[in-house]
């Protein structure tokens, strides 16, 4: 009796190595290494402990909406409309200040209110008109960045007072790690949290696998979708803060195009574009990914067009090679 | 009919799906200007053969004779063009495309290199006026019935020149008048010559249209037989092996509750209407007739899927609004569908993951998940209902088809519902775990909970219910308890020949 | 005989679907009526024939891409990558007509065609062939594109030197006085419209997108219809492409075609096309196209901040897809 407990326990380990090593956050980690790998031998510079940390600063606005559009993309949606949604509340929180004279905290919480709302306005017009949101946000992209244009035309809202500007160029303490890389690592750890530990994280999943039948069983679908919306809206609304004070100004065209480095990112960790299938881990790992790349490539004076090249052919090879593998296990 | 040479013959067919034997040496010979049923239990093989004979799979041992000669059929488009056709059960249709081009896609009538669409449209106007069926070819399929569509598929196989054509269960969704609109056509069709393979499980409607009735079970030809030599019970034994009588009844209760459901004026426009009943505690009350007859449209409503446009509902003698699912499950109800793949699961995920999704809020503590909490709660019920699985952490999908209707039901009974609505709970589901459903069912009416269940079975019905409520179309048609009830009258209330007595 | 009574009861009366059809196209004729209208009585300038001659210059190009990406959503795909195609082919062409002055126009033509169709190509095979997700795909192939526009040029500029007269004269004259770039896009967008009315693979175009299960089953090369889908959006792009370098004299990397996609799918989707497949026509692509097209004129020429552009594309776009889903889901509910 002992020798077979034994050999199941072997074989429970064996296979729980197994079921480890077969998780879609893997293949990302294992990109991460090779790309880490690269960017030092591109440059010696690379491994200069200030210099990783403040090139992640760069990458933590997208990172924070990447953060949402995991939560977005589980549940079986899709918001191309993040960007805008950036632009517009940075725009507003700029004018709020400048020409409103509301005070900067006042009008930082404006700003994510604001953020949470055009979120839910996405979130209202798919769930209502029962519309694929791939259209309804390709529509708000443009709506919501054409307001921005409206409230601020072609100019940049400046005069930021000093306080505020210079997010990035702050550390913790003495330490070489800049406040936006903490913001985004607490989040990640929160939303992390939120998705694989409770109740509403499981319902995200739920719907995204299955609409109909979470619906039979009870969860309200429309609401998850709602949440996970405004979340976007949301985390947009903290971007467009974290940008503004990086750039000290905010303008109707920041983060152009930015909504699909954040779908690459989120696809790249591993989380499956038709929803129910994803993690918090493998989105943070993905962002490490592209940021590690990005700024190898850039220290190592590779062209910005290369960077485009190799960002997306990375993406359509995370699809490809797991493909690629189940197909050969198969035979 | 003359002695003449069968139009297609299988000889020796095997099957195999991974390591089960899902046929085993069939033969059959099917001639033209006859309607051959083939009946059998579900998980009997008579979809898997008529799908190798239509072309989506290959056989793995046997032949196919297509007018003596041996045959391969390496797709359903090779098939068609060999004069074979499947109508299928739910018809593949283009919606936005019009019901001409619905039949000739893929080779619309030309002129030179561009499609002629006149020519296509007198062409269909021909076809559907030849099976006396009156649809506009030029109107899109989008919005045509089940039974148009059926009608647009068999106008595309006999544009194909089809002398065999193959029907997977077309009664399943059809209402009887459809359903006596179809047998008009499949007659005619074969008093042209055409040779027609008719798959049901409504032994009625095998006993009305058929010529010849070959019966499978578990994978195996069991006989054929002539519906005027042969008889129900006959054919019972031949798909079951065993007497019809052999069903677990619901034991008898001293007496009922008080109505726990009650439901008063429900109507749904287009749907259902003027539906009324109760449901005490301790009772079964079945709600039977066809498909079709809009049994699940109803629970659906009660259930807040679909919630009604007037009427009530009444829980526990209060008026209660259902909105939504989420509600239904906060009143004490609970639902297990008739699609349990599409509705009672959620296939890719795990097994004690399904079974709490209905009462997330109990198994976590502020939002938090107790996921160890899931896992005894899945082992706990494994242990009740006897299920065949793994462990908690397997995927639903994995699971035959009685074991996944046991994850749905323990789903739902731990919700510990007052009102249990159960939607075809033993369909597909092997005559052991079967057994286990009905047991299980008399044992929570016993604990008090009202049962609503919807079923087309009949033996089912009369074992189970202490009362039934039949419908047809909409419509309520007759009450009958259970001592009361017996086949042919139910039957013939699901059929529409009595009216619901005031 | 009775069977015709009783099989008309459960279907829904056919004749809605197609006047929804018809209605959306009056529909949007009768708002650019009133665009037009209003225009003119605002600002004289509008209703002039250097203007509309601006507007149909614009849409062209539009019309063109849009042509191919309608026929890749027919078929339940997505491309987001059309706008760097048209980029990239853009500079290529220009590059090329830049080192070789003396070559011939139709040349340059052909190339970008050729270019644009082996762009497509690469998607069609990622989607077909490697099962990548169709936004993805493009949305990967966008990026790549899009820095290959700036490897190709590196960084300089396509000047209105580089580019040959006869092609820039392209935007410029024409027979009867309209210019050969809208010659081309008419032409194009009849022979799209004939072929996806009157041949097998346009048919069948639909069929994949409607039911691509249902296709498979009736004998339709799913996969090389997608294929096909893609190739045609690519080479139709990249035609569009080569016509930008003439009607614009300069291709600047960092803004050629960028964002354009966009705009390409909401003249689609304006237009009546089914984001979810199945159904659409060039017609409807066209009447969007146009759509777009005068309402940024409008909004440019009667001084109302040229802010209010991308706003309004917006709106039109949401105010589309919103009306078309209120009257489906009557139709749903009406029985």
């Amino acid at each position: 009796m002992a020798v077979s407990s034994m050999a199941q326990n072997k074989t429970e380990k064996v296979s729980s190595l197994r079921r480890l090593l077969a998780r879609r956050e893997v293949i990302t980690f294992a990109l991460l290494i090779v790309a880490f790998f690269i960017s030092s031998r591109l440059s010696p510079y690379f491994l200069d402990i200030h210099y990783i940390f403040d090139a992640t600063s760069l990458y933590t606005e997208i990172g924070v909406m990447a953060l949402a559009m995991t939560f977005v993309i589980i549940s079986g949606n899709i918001d191309l409309s993040i960007a805008s949604m950036l632009a517009v509340t940075a725009v507003s929180f700029g004018l709020l200040y400048t020409r409103l004279g509301i005070p900067i905290p006042l009008a930082i919480l404006l700003a994510l209110i604001m953020g949470a709302v055009l979120g839910m306005i996405n979130g209202l017009i798919v769930t209502r008109f029962k519309l694929p949101p791939m259209i309804v946000t390709v529509g708000t992209l443009a709506l919501y960045r054409g307001l921005g244009q409206i409230f601020l035309g072609d100019h940049a809202v400046t005069g930021f007072p000093e306080s505020f500007y210079g997010l990035d160029m702050r550390y913790v303490g003495n330490s070489p790690v800049p406040i936006p890389l903490v913001i985004f690592l607490v989040l990640a750890v929160i939303f992390g949290l939120v998705l694989h530990k409770t109740s509403f994280g499981r319902m995200v999943y739920a719907v995204g696998t299955n609409q109909e039948a979470a619906r039979f069983s009870g969860i309200a679908v429309d609401r998850v979708k709602i949440v996970c919306f405004m979340l976007s809206g949301l985390m947009a609304a903290l971007g467009a803060i974290m940008m503004s004070s990086r750039l000290a100004s905010a303008r109707y065209d920041m983060a152009n195009g930015w909504e699909l480095d954040v779908i690459t990112a989120v696809v790249l960790g591993g989380t499956d574009i038709d929803g129910g299938q994803g993690s918090i881990l493998g989105t943070v790992l993905a962002l490490f990914l592209i940021g590690v790349l990005r700024s190898g490539m850039g220290l190592a004076n590779i062209k910005i067009e290369y960077q485009l090249v190799v960002i997306g052919s990375l993406l359509i090879m995370s699809i490809i090679i797991p493909n690629i593998v189940r197909r050969l296990r198969q035979m | 009919m003359s002695e003449q040479e069968p139009l297609l013959s299988v000889r020796g067919i095997i099957k195999r799906f991974g390591r089960a034997q899902v046929l085993t040496d069939i033969d059959l010979d099917l001639y033209p200007g006859e309607i051959h049923a083939l009946v059998g239990e579900n998980g009997a093989g008579k979809s898997t053969l008529t799908k190798i004979v239509s072309g989506l799979y290959p056989p793995d041992g046997g032949q196919i004779i297509l007018e003596g000669k041996p045959i391969t059929v390496p797709s359903p488009a090779a098939a068609q063009h060999m004069g074979i056709a499947l109508i299928h059960q739910e018809p593949l249709s283009f919606p936005d495309l019009d019901v001409a081009e619905n039949i000739f896609i893929g080779r619309q009538q030309r002129r030179g290199i561009a499609i002629d669409w006149a020519k296509m449209y007198t062409e269909a106007q021909r076809l559907l006026d030849d099976l006396g069926v009156a649809i506009d070819p030029r109107r899109r399929v989008r919005g045509l019935s089940i039974a148009d569509q059926q009608m647009v598929e068999m106008a595309s196989a006999l544009s194909l020149n089809a002398r065999m054509l193959i029907m997977d269960e077309p009664t399943a969704a059809l209402t009887p008048s459809e359903v006596a609109d179809l047998f008009i056509i499949m007659r005619r069709l074969r008093d042209q010559g055409t040779s027609i393979l008719f798959i049901s499980h409504r032994l009625e409607e095998v006993f009305e249209i058929a010529d010849k009735i070959s019966v499978l079970r578990d994978g195996e030809m069991v006989g054929q037989v002539q519906p005027a030599a042969s008889s129900r019970e006959e054919i019972v034994r031949m798909m079951v092996g065993r007497p019809l009588s052999a069903l677990f009844e619901k034991e008898q209760m001293a007496e009922f509750g008080e109505p726990r459901l009650e439901v008063r004026n429900l109507t749904t426009r287009g749907l259902f209407y003027d539906i009324s009943f109760q449901v005490r505690s301790g009772e079964i009350l079945c709600l039977a007739g066809l498909v079709g007859a809009r049994r699940t449209e109803v629970a659906r409503a009660i259930f807040g899927i679909d919630p009604p446009s007037s009427g009530e509902i009444w829980i526990d003698g209060r008026r209660v609004q259902v909105p939504n699912p989420k509600i239904a499950v906060q009143l004490g109800m609970a639902y297990v569908p008739e699609d349990r793949q599409k509705h009672g699961l959620l296939l890719p995920m795990r097994i004690d993951q399904n079974m709490t999704l209905p009462v997330l809020q109990e198994v976590s503590r502020l939002g938090w998940l107790n996921t160890s909490m899931e896992g005894q709660l899945a082992r706990d019920w494994q242990g009740k209902l006897d299920i065949r699985m793994r462990g908690p952490d397997q995927s639903a999908w994995e699971l035959s088809g009685g074991n996944q209707q046991k994850v749905v039901l323990s789903k739902w009974l731990l919700t510990g519902p007052k009102i249990l609505i159960l939607d075809e709970p033993t369909r597909g589901v092997d005559i052991g775990a079967k057994a286990e459903v009905h047991h299980l069912m008399s044992e929570l009416a016993h604990q008090g909970i009202a049962i609503l269940m919807i079923s087309s079975e009949l033996p089912e019905v009369l074992a189970m219910s202490d009362r039934i409520l039949v419908m047809r179309e909409g419509h309520m048609m007759g009450e009958f308890s259970r001592d009361e009830a017996t086949q042919e009258k139910v039957m013939a209330a699901a059929v529409g020949q009595i009216q619901l007595e005031a | 005989m009775t069977s015709q009574a009783q099989t008309m009861n459960t279907s829904r009366p056919s004749n809605v679907a197609t006047i929804l059809a018809k209605f959306r196209e009056t529909g949007i004729l009768i708002f650019l009526a009133v665009l037009v209208i209003i225009a003119t009585l605002v600002e004289r300038r509008f209703f002039s024939l250097h203007n509309f001659e601006n507007i149909l210059l614009d849409i062209s190009i539009l019309a063109i891409v849009a042509a191919g990406e309608t026929m890749v959503i027919i078929s339940r795909n997505i491309d987001i990558s059309v706008g760097s195609s048209l980029g990239l082919c853009a500079i290529v062409v220009g590059l090329m007509f830049k080192f070789n002055p003396g070559v011939p126009i139709i040349v340059g033509l052909f190339l970008g065609v050729l270019l644009g169709a082996v762009l497509g190509s690469v998607n069609g095979t990622l989607v077909t062939q490697f099962r990548v997700p169709p936004l993805i795909a493009t949305l990967g192939t966008l990026s790549i594109y899009r820095g290959l526009v700036f490897l190709s040029s590196g960084g300089r500029q396509v000047d209105p030197n580089d580019i040959p007269p006869d092609l820039i004269a392209m935007a410029r004259v024409g027979p009867l006085g309209i210019p050969w770039i809208v010659i081309v896009a008419l032409l194009i967008s009849v022979l799209v419209g004939l072929f996806l009315r009157y041949t097998h693979l346009g048919r069948d175009i639909y069929a994949v997108g409607g039911n691509p299960v249902a296709a498979r089953l009736r004998g339709i090369g799913v996969n090389r219809v997608v294929f096909l889908t893609y190739l045609f959006a690519g080479a139709l792009a990249g035609l569009a492409g080569v016509l930008y370098a003439g009607r614009y004299g300069t291709v600047n990397p960092a803004d050629a075609g960028v964002g354009f996609e966009l705009t390409v799918i909401a003249a689609t989707v304006i237009g009546g096309t089914n984001i979810l497949g199945g159904s659409g026509t060039i017609l409807g692509t066209v009447l969007g196209s146009l759509l777009l097209g005068v309402l940024g004129n409008v909004l440019a020429i009667t001084n109302v901040s040229g802010f209010y552009q991308k706003f309004a594309q917006g709106l039109v776009i949401l105010l589309a897809v919103i009306i078309d889903a209120i009257i489906h889901n009557q139709l749903q509910s009406r029985r």
